[in-house]
Parts: C-alpha cells; sequence; structure tokens
C-alpha cells in the first residue's frame, strides 16, 4: 500500500473527532468516511470534512471499502467491530482498552492474524511530550539504572467537575460494557508506558477502591516489576476533579545516578503555552508551512501522533510502533490485577 | 422569632456528627411527628467530602434521631431524578442504599399519597405549585453549605423544588415552592463546604424555622438579601445564631468563585479564529454543541 489510503472512523463522539480530525490533516489519508448511531454526530463530522457518514459501521465497511478504520466505539463493540473490519480486510486502530477482557483481545488477534491485516491501540501516553522527553533521558543513560519508578494519572471519569453539567452515557457506569473502572480505563496507559521504559511486567500487588458507591473500582494502586529489574507503582483514579487543560498525571524514575520527573518537562502554563504554540503556528503559516496539529492544546497531539504514527506504519507495510499485541498485554494486566485484588490465586493463561 | 441553632464538632466522623444532630434539633424544638420526608441534596455523584452534597453522614445521625423519636412513625429519605440523571442513581452512588437498608426506613415514592395544587402569588403572579403534600408539609430539608456559579441559593426551597421538579429550579420556582411549602425544619449541613473550593467546615445548624436557615446559609455564603427567596426571608434582619459564632464560621470559609464549568465564549472565539487562520484543528470541546 502506498497511495493515500481510505480510512473509515467507527464513531465521532468526542475522541472519535479528534481522530476525524487528525485524518483530515493527514497526508498519507485521502478519503474519510465515519458511522456514528448520533445524527449530530454525523453532521459534525460532515461538516468537518468527512466525505461520507453512515448511521451503521457494517454499511460504512460494506460500501466505503476502507483501508484503514478506527474503532472509537464504547469498549463493548471493540471486539465485534475490530473482528468485522479484519474480515473486511481492514487495518484497525483501536481506542483504549484495547478490549474489555483477554478472551476478548485473543479473538481480535486472531482475526487479524487470519486476515493478514495489522492492529493498532491508541495507548496516547507515550506519545506525550512530556513521556517522550522522559523517554530520551533515559534512554541515553543519564540517570543509570532505575530501581524504582512512580507513575500517576487522575481524572474526574464518567463524571464532571462542579458545577454539574455531564449526564454519563449509561455504558460509562456499566461494567459489562465497560469492562471494568478506573484501571482498565486510565491504568492501561499507564501500564503500556512502563512496559514502554522497562520491558514486560509482572503484578505484583493490587488493591482497589471505590469512594463512591460505584459499580466499579474508581481508585486503583499496583506494584509491578519489570524485566529491567525496575520496580513501580502505578496510581490512577476517577475521582479527582479535572480542570483542562490542566491534567494530573505524571511520572518519575528514581535512577542510581539522579531522578527525572515528567513535569521538568511540561509547560508550567498551559494558558502561555497554548499562546506561544498559536503564535508559532500563525508563523508557520505566514511562511507558507504547515501547522502543527493540536500543539496549543498539548495533550490532543499524543492522539495526532498516536494515530499518523499507525496509519504511516500500515501503508509502509511496517508493523505499528504500538501494536494490538501491546494492546492485549495491557489488559491482561489489568485482569491479573483484578483477579488479584479479589483474592483469586491462579494466574490467568494466555495461549498465544 | 424563631432562632437558629449550631454546633461546631471536633471532627467530621459519624460519632461526632450525630452528638452535633442530637445537640442542635434538641435546642431548636423542631417537633417531629407522624411520617418525616429527609430532603438531603444529592443532585450530583460528587464525594461528600467537597460540601457539594449533604454528607450521607448527616443523614445517618438524623435517620436515627428520628426513628428514636415517639412520636414519629417513619422515616422516609427523598431521592429525585436530577438534570444529570434519569433515575435516582445518584442516591445509590452516594450510599443511601446502604442507609436505606441499615435503618429499615424507606425511599419517598412521590406517586404514593395525595399531590397537592396550591395557588400562591409571587410578584403579583399568581402560579400554581404541584407536588407531592408530604413533600411540600412534612419534609425537614437538609441542604448542603454550598455555592453555585449563580450567586444564587442552594438552600431549603431550591432543593425541595429541585427534588419535586426533577431539576435545578428556576428562581421563580424557588419562590413558589416558599410560598407553597411548610416544612417542618431545616438543617444545614455544614460539615463539609463548598464556597468555590471544599473544607472541613465542622458545623450543623438547624431550625424550625427553613426562612431562618435560609437567612443564614446566605450569610455564611457571602450573599446579599436578593439571593434569598422572596417573602418572610427577605427583610433586613440579621441572622440570629445560638450555640455557634456564624460571623468567626463565616470568615473561616474561602470565598473562591465556581468555575462556569465549560470554556468561555472568548476562548472558543478566539481559537476558532486561530484555527481558521492557520488551518489547525478546533478541539471538540471547543466546538459549538
Amino acid at each position: 500500500m502506498t497511495d493515500a489510503v481510505d480510512v473509515g472512523v467507527f464513531g465521532v463522539g468526542n475522541i472519535g473527532t479528534v481522530h476525524l480530525q487528525t485524518l483530515l490533516a493527514c497526508d498519507d489519508v485521502d478519503r474519510v468516511a465515519v458511522a456514528d448511531v448520533v445524527d449530530e454526530n454525523r453532521e459534525r463530522a460532515l461538516a468537518l470534512g468527512a466525505t461520507n457518514a453512515y448511521e451503521e459501521y457494517e454499511e460504512l465497511l460494506a460500501t466505503a471499502d476502507p483501508d484503514v478504520v478506527v474503532v472509537a466505539l464504547p469498549p463493548f463493540l471493540h471486539a465485534e467491530a475490530t473482528i468485522a473490519a479484519a474480515e473486511a480486510g481492514c487495518h484497525a486502530f483501536v481506542e483504549k482498552p484495547f478490549a474489555r477482557n483477554p478472551d476478548e483481545a485473543e479473538e481480535m488477534l486472531r482475526a487479524a492474524d487470519r486476515a493478514g491485516v495489522s492492529l493498532g491501540v491508541d495507548h496516547t501516553s507515550r506519545y506525550r511530550p512530556e513521556v517522550r522527553r522522559v523517554k530520551e533521558r533515559y534512554d541515553e543513560g543519564s540517570i543509570g539504572h532505575v530501581p524504582t519508578c512512580s507513575i500517576w494519572r487522575f481524572n474526574n471519569g464518567p463524571f464532571s467537575s462542579p458545577p454539574a453539567r455531564e449526564t454519563p452515557a449509561g455504558w460509562q457506569l456499566d461494567p459489562e460494557a465497560t469492562g471494568g473502572g478506573a484501571l482498565l480505563d486510565l491504568g492501561v496507559h499507564l501500564l503500556d508506558v512502563l512496559a514502554w521504559f522497562f520491558g514486560d511486567l509482572t503484578v505484583e500487588h493490587a488493591s482497589l477502591d471505590r469512594t463512591l458507591t460505584l459499580p466499579y473500582e474508581d481508585a486503583a494502586t499496583l506494584v509491578v516489576s519489570a524485566e529491567s529489574g525496575t520496580t513501580a507503582t502505578l496510581s490512577c483514579g476517577f475521582f479527582q476533579w479535572e480542570d483542562p487543560p490542566n491534567v494530573t498525571g505524571g511520572m518519575r524514575l528514581d535512577g542510581i545516578a539522579d531522578s527525572l520527573s515528567s513535569e521538568e518537562f511540561m509547560p508550567s502554563n498551559f494558558v502561555g503555552h497554548a499562546a506561544r504554540s498559536a503564535l508559532e503556528n500563525v508563523g508557520n503559516r505566514v511562511r507558507g508551512r504547515e501547522p502543527e496539529i493540536f500543539k496549543p492544546t498539548y495533550f490532543y497531539q499524543a492522539h495526532y501522533h498516536a494515530l499518523t504514527e499507525f496509519v504511516s506504519a500500515v501503508k509502509e507495510g511496517r508493523e505499528p510502533p504500538v501494536t494490538g499485541a501491546d494492546g492485549a498485554r495491557a489488559v491482561e494486566l489489568v485482569t491479573e490485577a483484578y483477579r488479584m485484588a479479589e483474592g483469586v490465586e491462579e494466574p490467568i493463561e494466555v495461549t498465544r | 422569632m424563631t432562632l437558629v441553632h449550631g454546633a461546631r464538632l471536633p471532627d467530621c466522623e459519624p460519632d461526632a456528627i450525630a452528638e452535633g444532630v442530637a445537640e442542635v434539633l434538641g435546642d431548636a424544638d423542631v417537633e417531629f411527628e407522624g411520617r418525616v420526608v429527609l430532603v438531603p441534596d444529592l443532585h450530583y455523584p460528587y464525594h461528600p467530602s467537597t460540601g457539594t452534597v449533604t454528607n450521607p453522614d448527616t443523614v445517618s445521625a438524623l435517620v436515627d434521631r428520628l426513628l428514636a423519636a415517639e412520636a414519629v412513625d417513619g422515616v422516609e429519605i427523598a431521592r429525585a431524578a436530577t438534570a444529570w440523571s434519569d433515575d435516582a442513581s445518584c442516591a445509590t452512588y452516594l450510599g443511601y442504599d446502604r442507609l436505606v437498608e441499615r435503618s429499615g426506613v424507606e425511599y419517598f415514592d412521590p406517586d404514593a399519597g395525595p399531590q397537592a395544587s396550591r395557588t400562591v402569588s409571587v410578584d403579583d403572579q399568581e402560579t400554581v405549585v404541584t407536588a407531592p403534600e408530604r413533600l411540600l408539609d412534612d419534609a425537614l430539608v437538609v441542604p448542603a453549605l454550598r455555592r453555585r456559579e449563580e450567586p444564587t441559593l442552594a438552600g431549603c426551597f431550591d432543593r425541595l423544588a429541585a427534588t419535586a421538579l426533577g431539576r435545578d429550579p428556576t428562581a421563580f420556582e424557588v419562590d413558589s415552592f416558599a410560598a407553597a411549602a411548610d416544612p417542618i425544619g431545616a438543617v444545614l449541613d455544614a460539615t463539609y463546604s463548598y464556597v468555590g473550593a471544599p473544607r472541613r467546615t465542622r458545623a450543623l445548624l438547624a431550625s424550625a424555622d427553613p426562612f431562618e436557615v435560609e437567612r443564614v446559609t446566605a450569610y455564611l455564603l457571602g450573599l446579599d438579601r436578593d439571593a434569598l427567596p422572596r417573602g418572610a426571608a427577605r427583610d433586613d434582619r440579621p441572622a440570629r445564631v445560638r450555640g455557634l459564632d456564624a460571623r468567626a464560621l463565616a470568615d473561616e470559609l474561602p470565598d473562591e468563585s465556581v468555575s462556569e464549568g465549560s470554556p468561555s465564549r472568548l476562548m472558543k472565539s478566539g481559537y476558532r479564529l486561530y484555527a481558521r487562520v492557520t488551518g489547525d484543528q478546533l478541539p471538540p470541546q471547543l466546538m459549538d454543541r
């Protein structure tokens, strides 16, 4: 595949819209079709530049015949939509969590193997600018071996901070639909970053909590050990009020020679960063250059790079940088953590 | 004139709250008889430690106190669909199911019992307030001490109207309910408060006259009389509180504004212009929906 690709986006809610906008700005992409059951979402997508909008993704697959799809549907639809896409011969970039459980993940990977297509997953945290800077410094060896690490991410989950303004979609509070709570939704990002830095992980301890009487955990703390010899503490939760553009998330590496914190590489003031980045992009435009997409928003850049690198890889016949297997592994680790927290002794078996 | 009785608590543990409830209700001479409908603020699943909803531990203490009163036949807890949930899930998320199970009380059923339709006059305009009769006449309202983005009171009559309507009421609706309802009393839950920021405030206030509680609440939140429901609450008498230094409590509270909760029009317009000029993408949260 060397020509520009046609892409279908399954689901154009908030994150699906970000993916649509990324694709519309991507030189490797020709046409972008969307599918969404919500009329307003389809109308917005067409207004943004989608070539066609369908109510059902099956119709999109049959009619638009895309090369690549983006699965930005709720987690309970990831498996069926991804398998359908693979069987239609499409590469698929799947929102996190890759699947609700290891069994679904395994079915998705097998479908992709049978069809000879690639799967990727939107583990955006490893694309965040400050995480990339920490990785560069770690890879340089400037802090030496890292015996301990901590990584964290908190937001308000399906709810809003005051004033009350968000009605969570029904599925967001249904663990059957989501597959789990904060650990599955946020923890997969953090586990992926740790695996990227330090190699394969083993869950040593898991502690879950519910600060309100929710149907799933809204707070989780894990201790994981890595192939590199690093032991990491992972904390995540849906319990904290988030005040965008500020987010509560970061990582810290405590190395032999020094410690390294992601906060050292983040803007101290996001409003100031947005203003500077906006001016830089205006300058780019004046010089006849393309803007750096989503740069003022800071965090959406990560989604842009995650998806464009996937598209670029499949177009060039390379393995995607973050594969379906990476997504499946994160889900396995979360499932292991859930079992450990419940006191289930036997480890999960993965036959792959 | 009915006083408001207050108490500062040593902490916000359930035992301290129970002692505080006993103290303020004992002093306030609220008459409990028949079936009582407790009306807490549970408009959204916020954690009680933020002061943005009534503390379920305060409601639990009230339940225990009421069940121990000889003249009380039963206690019900009012919950309602809100603008942000289609069912009564907020009560579940805030732990009220456990309270109901533990104590044997029930959730108030708005469809059981007679509906009242009362014609009242607000600003020389007649209007009819229709709500369950028991919600209007048998309620012990338990608002949280919180400020909203609008400079209005999320107080007794606001919460009573919200419970009846299943959404935040307009100012006119609050005034209408203030004219139509006759609650048996009010307990201001100030164990935690939210005046732009959470605070462990450690206070309870109660009165047999909910209008007096409204007056004290407005004073503590730094709101003027215009924030109060019309009628008796709008005269310029100062709030009278016994058992607690209201001025000291008011001085302790933060004075921060409450976020609008979404990007301003100016920010949206500015980013749209920027995106048009540069060819960058407009983030979804800055789009008009």
